[in-house]
């Protein structure tokens, strides 16, 4: 069985490969080349989605406002945190951010620690009041904490308030209807490569609930990396609003013999596909990932997973009149009386009896040792 | 038919913050922490317990949940399947024991008649920040004719009767309405209707 513990995020740096230094350097010469620094999109977007991404948060911290659009020559000053105390999200954004502290450095100071999640918590209601028709959702300080601890505060804001609007504006909606519907995109993808795996996970039932806490958060939620999670980033940043489907996709394509092997039952499943695996080749996934999403267009998509819906709506309509045949006989055979007698019989009663005659013989016995020792003395 | 063949499938359910997550943890790990992070969509842990009185084990299969209101429609295709739900507030928050009632009738709403519901006042070690009294969490289960404990997840106390009384609860109930005229034959039932599912 899996342990599914919660895994502390690893802040560990790894040494730099040839590769990485090679784009490390690419990426310096083209940075010192601009005289503000800018790259042009196009070259931006390829670096980002090319193996290592934008290697580390130095780039980052230049780069990400240009993927995301945002322009950091207006940024406005943050408010202090007492603005927001009469937010009606306040009391659950501060206690989301109390139980992410395992998202932040192990080991920084504690009044660095403190001072970091109110920036956290004023990030996050600084968003959702100026934009009141956005949806607050757990998983959003997920997010939000990531681009705090690359960029810092002020671009942090910008970029998430840019991201509320366009990648993450799906989620934020009233209902999670149009989430549960993009989360099923993964099924035609599975299908068209793997009909064994697709008919597998179909069997069991698993959903797509598995995969939820990836579309919410980028995968920060659920990754034990934050190398890996900022590289995730530099990845979806320079891709469209879907694209963390087409990741997952190539997730389960690539494990696809450890599924088959398990249980085909929802728990068994839904358990296998929910921890990520720590060694995972994530610059090979996105790989897959990048050539997926050029294989299959969204219109063809779309189609499979409307039928698809169908498909769940007639299935579903045909399990009620099932359950509802179900439980009629159940209803007319029984007899009233045995019923009443039954639960009694059952309950906490013998319980109760069972202790009262224990007590007894254990008196009885006390008694008796007594008794004999006596005559034994005497 | 061994105990893991038809695990009891247990949801946990209650607002944010009351301890669904640390109650899980306490139980099949034996460990607490306040440094885990809010439940995204679902988690799930599988544990065993035994049953003092029939000598028998059963596979628990628990369901941790979010508690992002907008999961409730995720969570509806979980609660019909459940056999058992642990409704936890927490005993320092007088507006989560509040919001039990709302939970109840979702429950209603959602679950099959067949589901077996205890209510759990969690954070019991803190009693010097109670706003919900015992008598409260006892009178309003009562009139549920629903069972309810106090725990804390924290100190562990009472945290593994919650998970065997509600399991035995399960089985009690299962074994009186599956089948009333067979004490022995309840398995088949079972079989049956979980091939319907």
């Amino acid at each position: 069985m899996i342990k599914n513990e919660q895994r502390p995020l690893n802040f560990e740096k790894c040494p730099e490969s040839d590769d990485e230094l090679k784009k490390r350097l690419e990426i310096e010469k083209l940075i010192n080349k601009n005289i503000d620094k800018n790259i042009s999109f196009d070259v931006l977007v390829k670096l980002s989605l090319a193996p290592y991404g934008l290697v580390n948060d130095d780039f980052r911290r230049i780069l990400w406002p240009q993927l995301a659009g945002v322009d950091i020559n207006h940024l406005g000053q943050a408010p202090t945190l007492d603005k927001f105390q009469c937010h009606p999200e306040y009391n659950q954004v501060v206690l989301d951010v109390n139980r992410s502290l395992k998202r932040f450095p192990p080991g920084i100071p504690y009044e660095q620690r403190i001072a970091l999640q109110d920036q956290l918590t004023v990030l996050i209601l600084r968003v959702i009041q100026k934009y009141p028709n956005l949806r607050y959702y757990q998983g959003y300080h997920d997010v939000a904490v990531t681009f705090l601890l690359v960029v810092g505060e002020e671009i942090a804001f910008a970029i998430m308030e840019q991201l509320s609007t366009t990648h993450f504006s799906e989620c934020m909606q009233e209902t999670m209807e149009a989430t549960q519907r993009r989360l099923m995109f993964i099924w035609p993808i599975i299908k068209f490569e793997n009909p064994e795996l697709y008919q597998f996970l179909q069997n069991s039932t698993v959903g797509t609930l598995f995969s939820l806490p990836w579309y919410l958060t980028w995968f920060g939620h659920s990754l034990t990396s934050y190398r890996t999670v900022v590289r995730l980033y530099d990845y979806f940043l320079a891709s469209p609003i879907y694209t963390s489907i087409f990741v997952t996709a190539a997730i389960l394509l690539y494990r696809s013999d450890e599924i088959l092997k398990e249980d085909c039952d929802m728990a068994s499943v839904h358990c296998l596909l929910s921890v990520i695996p720590e060694d995972l080749p994530f610059e090979d996934l996105l790989k897959t990932s990048s050539s997926l999403l050029n294989k299959y267009s969204l219109t063809l998509i779309e189609k499979d997973v409307e039928e698809l819906i169908c498909q769940e709506r007639r299935k579903r309509k045909t399990d009620e009149a099932l359950i509802v045949k179900r439980r009629q006989p159940a209803t007319s055979n029984r007899i009233p009386i045995i019923t009443k007698w039954l639960p009694n019989i059952l309950t906490a009663k013998p319980v109760i009896l069972t202790t009262a005659i224990s007590i007894v013989v254990g008196v009885c016995a006390y008694y008796y040792n007594n008794q004999y020792l006596a005559a034994g003395i005497s | 038919m061994s105990q893991y063949d038809n695990p009891f499938k247990i949801i946990i359910l209650g607002d944010s913050g009351v301890g669904k997550t640390c109650l899980l943890m306490r139980f099949s790990d034996n460990q607490f922490t306040t440094r885990h992070r809010s439940t995204v969509g679902l988690d799930r842990r599988e544990c065993s317990v035994e049953f003092a009185d029939w000598r028998m084990g059963r596979m628990l299969q628990v369901w941790d949940t979010s508690d992002d209101e907008r999961f409730k429609l995720l969570k509806a295709t979980q609660c019909r399947s459940a056999h058992g739900i642990l409704l936890v507030y927490d005993i320092t928050s007088s507006k989560s024991f509040q919001n039990i009632d709302g939970w109840m009738k979702e429950i209603r709403r959602l679950c099959p008649d067949k589901v077996t519901v205890l209510l759990v006042g969690n954070k019991s070690d803190d009693p010097n920040h109670r706003q919900v009294s015992m008598a409260q969490g006892f009178n309003y289960a009562h009139r549920q004719s629903i069972c309810f404990e106090e725990v804390s997840a924290k100190s562990g106390r009472n945290v593994y009767d919650i998970f065997s009384s509600l399991a035995m609860d399960i089985y009690t109930y299962r074994r009186v309405h599956c089948n009333p005229f067979s004490l022995t034959s309840w398995q088949e039932e079972e079989d049956a209707a979980e091939s319907l599912d």
